[in-house]
């Protein structure tokens, strides 16, 4: 080992001196250079007490440690998920609702003097929306967040009033800009649940029996109409049928018409032996004059 | 010892020559290997952006660019090396995949990356918990379930990049509060029959709005229902009425049925009748037609000799009345207009027997 240091060569020397150098420049930059990046503030903070903001991303210079110390802030919009809230309504009815937030921090100053970490930030949220929420509720009925009827639906009003409720406190105490608040679940206290699925079941039961009804009834209603357009049909056929034998009776009549005015004397004598014929049966008695023909031909007189 | 000693270092001086003459070699050439360094480390900003990616850089942490200048689109990016300058490269062809089941009574496990039911937190036959399972009121205060998968893509980088902190959990909230607006206003039939499609088109527009309105920087490419129905407790007062509906479905379909039959069947018929009466309308006419010429030619023969045809018609016209008749009786001419003797029998008629 003690060969090596007597042969040591000259570019060990060189290399200690650029890494001693570059330490230097290193340290000095990194106790005197702060990088803020986009969405990041940087507090400057002198003997511990908070001078100036770095709010603007990029490169700033700073007295070295144990001066100036630096504490970061994130100022990206973030959400913030309230727990499960139990309230009561204008009407008196109670609802759980689980609220959120975007917020972000815009006074990055006031945050690290009165909060300091995100999870600080949001456990004071946590008790100002709530706080918010149960004094918003408290003001509007229930049909004002679920209503069939749109008249009656409020929910932007509510979601407004939440925010004109939190968002001064926020940015006054916390620094803290609230964009938007509103809530993500609408529910009711285990309590009620039951009586509403048993108004749920007795509405079901209404439908169905509406539907029986109104099935039987259309069902009833297409067979009378059929039974009765049936009915037309047939007696379409009916008189469709009378009105042919009508005219071809009439032409009969007009065909018969013609043919005897050729003779009318002689067609009533026809006629007349044909109505005889008909007229007489098996159970007729014919009483003659012998004298009438041809059974004058059977006395003496007729000779 | 001592010389033990010695003799062993020599051995391992001898043992580490090779080693110690290469590290020599090694540090004598020590510019090279820190030019090696030094390039390596220059050329350390050098990014490849992916084709589904692109890129922004930061200087000193400050964005270089602005607006859609500073997005650098695939391809290979120069930059300083750190910590003089930061790449972030954003995925912004990628479309993430987001199950919302906060709603709904299944958990998910989405630590695992695969989206699979974990957990069915039904845990009373009688009522809900809300913090134990999730579910929305409808305008008509009915219960629901509803799990959604949301796909998102984000639509601007750098918003995306420096300005939220959580996109996911953003959509999530715009979703979510969206959802529980929309089916707030509307009655659990709504939402449960033909309504499904335009619940989830007025949730998307709704929740794209808020995201819009915070500038999350990303865009909700689909929202697709996973489930959506009524709580396992009252399912079976729901199914009924599909019953419902079904039997009286089926009722109306026999009503047509007979329809469809008893019609054909009625004009059938009225074919039937016209047929039957063209037929006889037929019939009568040709009997019209032969019997009248029938006549015309007794006429024309009348007309040529009267008497004779007169005599003859007349003699078969009584021929036929007498074949027919039962009985035929005679009496004498009468005498001085009273007829005489004998005694006429009438079998027929209401009056009976009569005495002259």
């Amino acid at each position: 080992m003690a060969d090596d240091a007597e042969t040591r060569p000259r570019a060990l020397d060189r290399l200690r001196v650029f890494a001693g150098l570059a330490a230097v420049v290193g340290i000095g930059l990194s106790a005197t250079g702060v990088q803020v990046g986009e969405g990041e503030a940087a507090v400057v903070m002198r003997f511990g007490n908070p001078v100036r903001v770095l709010d603007e991303a990029g490169l700033h210079w700073k007295a070295p440690w144990p001066i100036d110390a630096v504490a970061r802030v994130d100022v990206r919009r973030r959400t913030f998920e309230t727990g499960h809230a139990e309230m009561l309504t204008q009407d008196r009815k109670n609802v759980v609702l689980v609220g959120f937030a975007i917020w972000r921090v815009v006074e990055p100053l006031r945050f690290h003097r009165s909060v300091g970490t995100i999870a600080d930030a949001e456990q004071k949220l946590d008790g100002l929306i709530t706080n918010a929420q149960i004094g918003v509720l408290g003001r509007f009925p229930l049909e004002a967040l679920t209503s069939t009827d749109p008249t009656t639906l409020r929910t932007e009003e509510v979601e407004a009033e939440l925010l004109a409720a939190t968002t001064d406190v926020a940015r006054e105490r916390y620094g803290i800009e609230i964009l938007a608040v509103g809530f993500q679940r609408l529910s009711l206290p285990e309590d009620n649940v039951t009586a509403v699925f048993k108004q749920m079941r007795a509405e079901r039961r209404q439908f169905a029996a509406r539907y029986e009804a109104e099935g039987a009834e259309a069902a009833a209603k297409l067979r009378a109409e059929t039974d009765l357009e049936a009915a037309r049909i047939r007696a379409e056929g009916a008189e469709a049928a009378a009105q042919i034998r009508g005219e071809a009776e009439a032409e009969a009549a007009r065909i018969y018409a013609e043919a005897h005015r050729q003779d009318p004397d002689l067609y009533r004598f026809v006629r007349s032996l044909e109505a005889l014929d008909d007229v007489v049966g098996d159970d007729t008695t014919v009483i003659l004059r012998t004298d009438s023909p041809p059974f004058q031909l059977l006395t003496s007189e007729g000779r | 010892m001592a010389a033990g000693r010695r003799g062993v270092g020599r051995e391992l001086a001898t043992l580490a020559r090779p080693a110690g003459s290469a590290a020599l070699w090694a540090v004598e050439r020590l510019h090279w290997w820190l030019a090696v360094l030094a390039v390596a480390y220059a050329a350390s900003g050098v990014t490849l952006v992916q084709p589904n990616e692109v890129a922004v850089l930061y200087r000193f942490g400050a964005l270089v660019g602005e607006g859609a200048g500073a997005v650098h689109p695939p391809g290979l990016m120069f930059a300083l090396p750190r910590p003089v300058d930061r790449v972030e490269r954003v995925p912004v062809a990628t479309i993430f995949e987001s199950e919302l089941r906060d709603l709904h009574f299944t958990e998910t496990d989405v630590s695992s990356g695969e989206s699979k039911v974990t957990r069915y937190l039904v845990t009373s036959r009688t009522t809900l918990d809300p913090e134990r399972t999730g579910y929305a009121l409808t305008g008509d205060q009915n219960i629901v379930h509803i799990a959604m998968v949301a796909r998102w893509q984000i639509a601007d980088p750098i918003a995306w990049l420096q300005s939220v902190d959580d996109p996911e959990d953003q959509l999530r909230a715009a979703v979510l509060s969206s959802t529980v607006r929309a089916l707030g206003g509307r009655s659990v039939d709504a939402v449960l029959s033909d309504g499904r499609q335009a619940l989830v088109e007025s949730v998307s527009r709704a929740a794209q709005a808020r995201l819009n309105g915070w500038q999350a920087g990303v865009s909700l490419v689909s929202l697709e229902l996973i489930d959506l129905g009524p709580p396992q407790q009252v399912k079976e007062a729901f199914r009924d009425v599909q019953t419902a509906a079904i039997e009286s479905e089926t009722r109306l379909r026999s009503a047509e049925e007979y329809r469809a039959v008893q019609l054909p069947r009625a004009r059938t018929e009225r074919g039937r009748a016209v047929q039957a009466a063209e037929a006889e309308a037929l019939e009568r006419l040709q009997a019209a037609r032969s019997e009248s010429a029938a006549f015309t030619a007794l006429v024309a023969e009348h007309r040529k000799d009267p008497t004779v045809v007169r005599e003859r018609l007349y003699r078969e016209g009584v021929e036929a009345v007498l074949r027919d008749a039962g009985a035929v009786r005679f009496v004498p001419p009468p005498v001085g207009g009273r007829y005489t003797g004998g005694r006429l029998t009438v079998p027929t008629g209401a009056g009976g027997g009569r005495d002259e």
